[in-house]
Parts: C-alpha cells; sequence; structure tokens
C-alpha cells in the first residue's frame, strides 16, 4: 500500500548532476575563504614562534598553495586567487563576521555599498498590552512618533483572508503568520529623537530600539543588480533562537561575502561615471521607443576582461531591499508587471542577437574554407534552398557582395548562404558543423564566468540539442522519462518535434531562431575580435584592501581561452565592422559616422514570436586605435532596429568613455536586421 | 642547503598529509580531515571533493539548478568558515553539510530571493530562460508540500529524499532526535490529511492571526 512518504519518495526531482562549471565556481569560492585565512596570518592555532619561524610558516603554505593554483590552471580550471603577501596586515580574526562590513568600492576607491550605524525599532507580540484596545494604542502612539500612517490599508497574509490593518500591525501580522512571536522589525533607520521618545516613553510596552548596522547603497540603484544586496541568516542552525549575521544574498555582495562580512572592502573595476552614463541613456532609449520596456548594456576591456560598467533595466533601489520591505515595495519589485527588476539582465538575459552574430559566422565561414575572403555572393533580395525561401529586411536587393561589403549592409542573404554552406549532416555530426564549432569557441552557449552568481549559459542550438528537446517534448507529452507519472498533454511546447534540418543553421547564421545569447557574452565574443583572439574571463572585482586602503589580495583571473584565428580573416571582420560603423551606407553610420574614435560596430534585431523585436549593438574601440580599448554591448527588450534603439545607447557610452561626457542622443535609422 | 632541504620536507609533509587516504591506506573520515583543516585550512578541500555533488543536488531537488549552484558555493564557504563547530563525534560532514545548505536555502525562500525563482518560472513560460529545467519540477509538488511549516517540510524532505536518519536530521538541523520524530509524525499527518481530501482536518489547525 502506498503511504503518504511514498507518495513524497515519488515526487522526488531527478536531478543531474552539478555541470563541472557549478563545481569549478564554487571550488574557487572556497579557495578564496581558504586563501584569505592563510593570508591573516598568524594563526591563532599555531603555536608561538620567534618571527622568523613565523615567516618560514607562512612561506611554506604559500609555496603549497601556489603549487595548488598552478595545477589548478595547468588543468583549466583557472583559480582566481593570486595571491599577495601581505606584510604586517593584523587580520581582525577569520571565521567570524567584523562588526563592520566591508564597503564595495569602484575603480577609483568611491563608496558603491557601505555599512553605517542605525536604530531598528522592533516590536515584541508576546509582550504587548492583552487587551486590543491597549494594544491599538500603542501601535497609535508608536505610528505617531514614526510619522507613518494610522490609515487602513490592504494588508495580504500568506494563507490567510486579506485584512485591512494599518502598516505596523500589517507588518506585525504577517510576521506572526511566519515566525509566530518572534520579535519584529517595524521601522529602520529612524531618527535620534525618535529613538530618545521611544525609550524614555512607559506607554510603550513591548516596543524596543535596537543599533544596529545599517548596509547602504549611496547611488541607490546604480549597478544595484551588479552589487546585489545583503540579508541575514541565523547563525544557530535553530532559528528565532540566535543572534543574525549579514550575509550576502546576490551580486558582489554574495559573491565576496567572505572578505566583506570579515571587514576588508572589495574595490572594483566599475566606473561610476560610466555606468551613470549607461543607465541615463538606456532609459532614454526605452522611453524613445515604446513599447520597449527593459534592456541592459556592459561596458569592459576588451584585452582583459575589466566590467567598466553594467547595468540592467529596470532597476530598483538597492536601499530598499536590505530593509525588512513593505508589503507593497516587495509586490513592486516582484510583480510580472513591473518587468523583473531585480534580474540582472546583462547576464542572465539570453535570447537571439540578430545580426550582431554575423562576424561569428564570417569566422567560421573563413576559418572551414566555406567561403574565402575575395568571394563575391550575388545578394538577389532573396535567398531559396529546400524550395524555401527567405529575403533581405524590407526586401532590399544588395547586389554583388564581398565579405567587408556583406557586413557593412548587413545582407541577410549573403549569411543565410554561409548558414547553408556551414551546414553538416545531423547524422555524422551531431553537435554541427563549422558554425557551431566557433560559435562554440567564441565562448556562445557557456558562461562567462563572471565573479557574479547566477549567470546564464544561453543556447548554442545544434542536431543534438534539437534531438534532447524533441525528445522532451515526447515525455512530457506522454508522461514518460522525466515526466513518468505525469498526465498526458497534447502538446508542451517545449519544441515541435522536428528534426535538425538546414533552415535551423541559416536562422543560427544571422543570429535568429533558437539561440540565446546574454549581452555579456556577445562582448566577450567581441572582445575577442578587438584583441586577436583571446576570451577573456569578465570580472567586476580588481582587489581585496583592508579599511586603510592596503591591498591583501589582486583578483587577477586569467584568460580562459586563446582561440587561433587566421589574423587576414580578423582583418577581414574588422573591415566589415569598421565599415558598418563609420563608411557610407554603413548601418550604423548615421550614429558613429562623425565620432572622433576608430569605431568597430554591428547593430542587430532579435526576431520573437508575439513581441516588437529585441534591438542589439555590439562595438568595440580597440588597444590598436587607443590608449583607453573598451568594448560595449546594448541591448534594448522591444526597442525595435538594432540601429534605432540600442546604437544610441552605445554611442553615449563610448562618448562619456572618451571624452567624459555623454554627449548628444544620436538615433539612427537603418531598418535592417 | 641544509635550511632549504628542511622547508622542502616539510612542504612535502604538508601535501603528503593533504591526501585523504590515511597511511594505512584507510579512508580517513571527514573528522579528521577537517581537525586538520584546522591547522591546514587547504585539506578543506577533500571535503568539498567528497559532498559537493550531493549538496548540490539536494538543493538543486528543492530551489532549482541555477539557485542550487549558488547556494551549495555558499554552503562550503559558510561551513568552512565554521568548521570549528563541527563535531567529531560525528563521523560524516554530510549531515552537517545539508543543516548549512537547508539553513541557506530556507533565508533564500524567506528574503526576495523568493522573486527569482518566480522570475525564472516566468521567464521560463515566455520562452526565454531554462525551459528544460523549469518544466521538469513536478506541478504538484508545491501543492503538496505546502501544506506543511518549513520545519516540517526540511525534517521531511531530508528523510524522504535524502534519504538521511532520525539521528543524521537532528545533528543536520540541531535539534533533538525527539524533536525530529515529532516533526516527521506531523508532516505525516499533515499530508494524509492533504492527500485524503480532509481538507477542512487541516485548514482548523492552521494559525489564527491574532490581529
Amino acid at each position: 500500500m502506498s503511504n503518504e512518504l511514498d507518495q513524497v519518495r515519488d515526487v522526488r526531482p531527478d536531478v543531474p548532476l552539478p555541470t563541472s562549471n557549478a563545481r569549478d565556481a564554487a571550488r574557487e569560492q572556497l579557495r578564496m575563504a581558504v586563501a584569505r585565512e592563510v593570508n591573516a596570518a598568524p594563526r591563532s592555532s599555531a603555536p608561538v614562534a620567534s618571527g622568523r619561524t613565523r615567516h618560514r610558516q607562512r612561506r611554506q603554505l604559500g609555496a603549497v598553495l601556489t603549487a595548488a593554483t598552478s595545477v589548478a590552471v595547468v588543468v583549466g580550471v583557472g583559480a582566481i586567487v593570486m595571491l599577495s603577501h601581505p606584510r604586517g596586515h593584523q587580520s581582525t580574526g577569520v571565521g567570524h563576521a567584523a562588526e563592520v562590513r566591508g564597503a564595495i568600492l569602484d575603480q577609483s576607491g568611491g563608496a558603491l555599498a557601505v555599512t553605517r550605524p542605525a536604530v531598528n525599532v522592533l516590536i515584541n507580540p508576546a509582550r504587548l498590552p492583552g487587551s486590543v484596545q491597549l494594544r491599538a494604542d500603542v501601535y497609535g502612539r508608536l505610528a505617531h512618533i514614526l510619522g507613518t500612517s494610522t490609515k487602513v490599508t490592504t494588508c495580504p497574509i500568506p494563507g490567510h483572508a486579506t485584512q485591512r490593518l494599518a502598516n505596523i500591525r500589517c507588518i506585525v501580522a504577517q510576521s506572526q503568520v511566519r515566525h509566530g512571536t518572534a520579535a519584529v522589525t517595524v521601522a529602520v533607520g529612524v531618527s535620534p529623537g525618535a529613538r530618545r521618545q521611544i525609550v524614555q516613553s512607559r506607554q510603550l510596552p513591548g516596543v524596543a530600539t535596537k543599533r544596529v548596522k545599517e548596509r547602504a547603497y549611496p547611488h541607490g540603484d546604480l549597478a544595484a543588480q551588479v552589487i546585489g544586496t545583503v540579508g541575514s541568516i541565523p547563525s544557530n542552525p535553530d532559528p528565532g533562537a540566535s543572534a543574525q549575521v549579514s550575509i550576502g544574498q546576490t551580486g558582489l555582495e554574495s559573491e565576496y561575502n567572505r572578505f566583506l562580512r570579515a571587514g576588508d572592502n572589495l574595490r572594483t573595476s566599475l566606473n561610476q561615471r560610466l555606468q551613470q552614463a549607461g543607465q541615463r541613456a538606456l532609459q532614454e532609449a526605452i522611453d524613445n521607443n515604446p513599447p520597449a520596456n527593459g534592456g541592459a548594456f556592459v561596458a569592459l576591456n576588451p584585452d582583459n576582461g575589466e566590467v567598466y560598467a553594467m547595468g540592467s533595466l529596470p532597476t530598483f533601489d538597492a536601499n530598499i531591499v536590505t530593509k525588512p520591505i513593505s508589503a507593497a515595495a516587495y509586490h513592486q519589485l516582484t510583480n510580472p508587471a513591473s518587468n523583473f527588476p531585480l534580474i540582472n539582465r546583462a547576464i542572465q538575459s539570453a535570447g537571439p542577437t540578430g545580426s550582431t552574430f554575423k562576424p561569428i559566422t564570417e569566422t567560421a565561414a573563413l576559418e572551414s574554407g566555406a567561403w574565402n575572403v575575395n568571394d563575391i555572393f550575388d545578394d538577389t533580395g532573396q535567398f531559396c534552398v529546400s524550395g524555401q525561401c527567405r529575403h533581405n529586411s524590407g526586401h532590399a536587393v544588395d547586389g554583388a557582395l564581398n565579405l567587408v561589403d556583406a557586413l557593412r549592409v548587413s545582407s541577410d542573404d549573403f549569411f543565410y548562404n554561409l548558414g547553408a554552406r556551414t551546414n553538416a549532416d545531423p547524422t555524422t555530426h551531431p553537435n554541427g558543423g563549422a558554425l557551431q564549432r566557433w560559435a562554440h569557441s567564441f565562448g556562445i552557449g557557456e558562461p562567462t564566468g563572471i565573479d557574479l552568481g547566477g549567470e546564464a549559459s544561453g543556447n548554442l542550438p545544434s542536431p543534438r540539442w534539437r534531438a534532447r528537446v524533441d525528445q522532451l517534448e515526447l515525455d512530457c507529452e506522454h508522461g514518460t522519462g522525466p515526466y513518468n507519472g505525469h498526465p498526458r498533454h497534447r502538446s508542451c511546447g517545449i519544441a515541435d518535434g522536428r528534426p535538425w534540418s538546414i533552415g535551423d543553421n541559416i536562422s543560427l547564421a544571422v543570429g535568429q531562431g533558437d539561440v540565446q545569447v546574454t549581452p555579456l557574452q556577445l562582448a566577450v565574443a567581441y572582445s575577442a575580435i578587438a584583441n586577436g583572439g583571446k576570451i577573456v574571463r569578465p570580472h567586476l572585482g580588481l582587489d581585496i584592501e583592508n579599511s586603510s586602503g592596503t591591498v591583501l589580495q589582486r583578483i587577477d583571473p586569467p584568460s580562459t581561452r586563446r582561440i587561433n584565428i587566421n589574423p587576414v580573416y580578423l582583418d577581414t571582420i574588422g573591415q566589415g565592422l569598421h565599415d558598418a560603423a563609420q563608411t557610407p551606407g554603413g548601418t550604423s553610420d548615421d550614429v558613429f559616422g562623425n565620432f572622433p574614435e576608430t569605431v568597430y560596430g554591428k547593430a542587430g534585431t532579435a526576431q520573437y514570436n508575439g513581441q516588437q523585436d529585441y534591438s542589439w549593438y555590439a562595438c568595440f574601440v580597440p588597444a590598436t586605435a587607443t590608449s583607453k580599448p573598451i568594448a560595449v554591448v546594448v541591448t534594448v527588450e522591444q526597442g525595435g532596429f538594432g540601429a534605432v534603439a540600442a546604437s544610441p545607447v552605445a554611442r553615449e557610452i563610448l562618448s562619456q568613455w572618451f571624452f567624459g561626457n555623454p554627449g548628444k542622443y544620436v538615433a539612427g535609422n537603418s531598418t535592417t536586421l | 642547503v641544509i635550511a632549504w632541504g628542511r622547508e622542502l620536507l616539510a612542504g612535502l609533509r604538508t601535501i603528503a598529509c593533504a591526501d585523504t587516504k590515511s597511511v594505512f591506506g584507510r579512508e580517513r573520515s571527514d573528522a579528521a580531515i577537517i581537525g586538520d583543516s584546522l591547522g591546514r585550512p587547504e585539506a578543506f578541500e577533500a571535503i568539498f571533493d567528497r559532498h559537493f555533488d550531493a549538496v548540490q543536488r539536494y538543493l538543486a531537488r528543492r530551489a532549482g539548478t541555477s539557485r542550487a549552484d549558488d547556494l551549495a558555493s555558499a554552503t562550503f564557504a559558510v561551513a568552512f568558515e565554521r568548521r570549528r563547530g563541527f563535531r567529531a563525534a560525528a563521523s560524516s560532514a554530510r549531515p552537517w553539510l545539508f543543516g548549512i545548505a537547508t539553513n541557506l536555502l530556507r533565508n533564500e525562500l524567506r528574503t526576495e530571493q523568493r522573486s527569482l525563482s518566480a522570475i525564472g518560472r516566468v521567464a521560463s513560460e515566455a520562452g526565454r530562460g531554462d525551459a528544460d529545467a523549469a518544466m521538469l519540477e513536478p506541478p504538484d509538488l508545491p501543492a503538496l508540500l505546502a501544506v506543511l511549516d518549513a520545519d516540517q517540510r526540511d525534517v521531511l524532505l531530508l528523510y524522504a529524499w535524502e534519504g538521511l536518519s532520525y539521528r543524521e536530521i537532528a545533528v543536520a538541523l540541531g535539534v533533538p532526535v525527539g524533536t525530529i520524530r515529532s516533526r516527521l509524525a506531523r508532516a505525516r499527518v499533515r499530508l494524509r490529511a492533504e492527500l485524503g481530501g480532509r481538507r477542512d482536518a487541516a485548514r482548523t489547525d492552521r494559525q489564527e492571526v491574532t490581529e
């Protein structure tokens, strides 16, 4: 007989083994914690030794760790920690949270996240007066002191009928459902005057004040998803019984929590002004292109992966999230109508990239011999294969084109042709042909390894991928495989069941269809074109410093790998990208033509079923053209054509970077994909 | 040269100790490795090697793969920092690690992170997220488990999904074995009521809001 335990066992999800990527990232985290402790010598558990012996011990530990690090690099794990040898650094004691959480700083030491003292107000429900009337009096007096509203409003309580309660009573009621009679914080960061009134009042039984350290983000919504937020975990497994310690929850706060909680500061590569310019320009692009409703940008050093700016809109004020949050604010942050401000679209939102994908296709075609540098294609306005024809956007007829021309005018027919020529027989090449091989080597379909959690892998379509989703669809429809025991469905919408076709490859060649790429992945791919084939590992952390600014550790992740692209091919691709951005007839020449730096850039327009097109722009100014190389990728969700919505944002970012001001908002009008 | 040789020997000894096998070729216990790691922090990586997959999969079953990666990573970082509190009497570190993972998970669900998983679901419904992962989750699971309070749910899933014994769950959650027994019993009663359709009975014992 099946009892309830068996039924619970039956619904145990069948999860795969963790990916090697996840394992490596976790191992890296652990190694950083280990390195932090080793670096904080002398250790308390070590026997008292003479200065000389202690020095030697430290060197031994350093040797062992360096050996481990080298091994890790050799086997491709890529350890992130480079140990410097901090002398004379007195640790506050590792393994224990410091009293003040370390700050997160921008490139030049400006504060992005700080900890400051504050006073919170708590209510202990068990100590409130017994009678409803007396309790109401306490709430009323407290609301008066705090200046909060006593008007009753809708108060949703999980698992109960919605009630109508005033603000403070609502917070207490919501807490009681979850945490019983545990004390509940009803106000944070109250003024010294309010604190004094509460402390001195004899008419507020059950109300207390508490001095705390408050996490604050001086710039509110600036890079909010990147910087992240902190929350609390019980330091003892028995919840509610013990003191709370602050722990990073998302973003850099989470990634570098070990160091921050020990009181050390994290200096990042973020450039505050660039970040501001990017967010402002992206917001402008969204406002100018209805129904655009979100977007992302990333700007990084194409030679070493240092991220100068990374933004995602809509965004949120991180100061709201670190405090006990009102139901309304929580709803605002999580309501689908708000379009998910907590998500970092630059690394978590993957989708087709439109024509910004074309340089990857070009590399694959050239390197595989499917196309030669000087070959000419006659673009008649349509491209047909197996009886199916596709057209350029707006049925443009571009005539005789070589590779450089094809990028400049963004001829889809030209690249449909390359997609057809690089398609491989799915029975003999289940992982696809040259296009998949090269896209993969550019990093498409895999996380970049940036020092932020939750990065999306995206998707690189191949015959094997299609077979897998088709099988999943069948299993879902029939209640078999992973769906064993589930009801049958007529359709699950996972895949349409057809096998891999040449059409799939043609779509991939122009960045449409099932390919999914994050803005950061595209930035890494363009960086490789800019730097001659190095796949950089993007990163935000520069170093760990103590409170007086002494560097304790440098964070200098190695490039993940180098790909070999014939320099002649790179030149050809570069020429095409430059012509697209800065010669007459180029699709974004009306945006960048008069820009005083040498820009290599490509617009893209990604098509979605049932939504307005997504606008993309990817560009760089390489080290051969400037002493301040930079790569920038921008996407505007439902922004329409790439040259129209995304490219003006990229221009303002470049302008801020090179000239210290964002300049004008210059929109293009190319209607290519 | 002598000093150099001594240093080399000491280095070699340090590396030899990092081996998870004892000199007799037997597997060293987790407790022994954690003991070592107090003096040599880098030894702790052996604990990671032994248990990371199990911890990550436990978290994946409860929070989905993408969140599980972060949480599993955090679990080992927290475990490393708290390793002084590991009780040597428990030879395996797994229950202890599951306990830390469970706490992190709870915190995750309690805070704004809940919205992220909601985002994941919505995003994949829109065809832009990881559709596979979202579809794999059996649809009736949340409903079935939602009737339990968090304490009961933790015990039930550690027992039924992860196969931990009462004693191991007690270690994981830091409460007496008797409490584990009673929590599991209450969880089963609640579930039986839900599954048997006696929803009214279950509803009446739901805690009333005092206001």
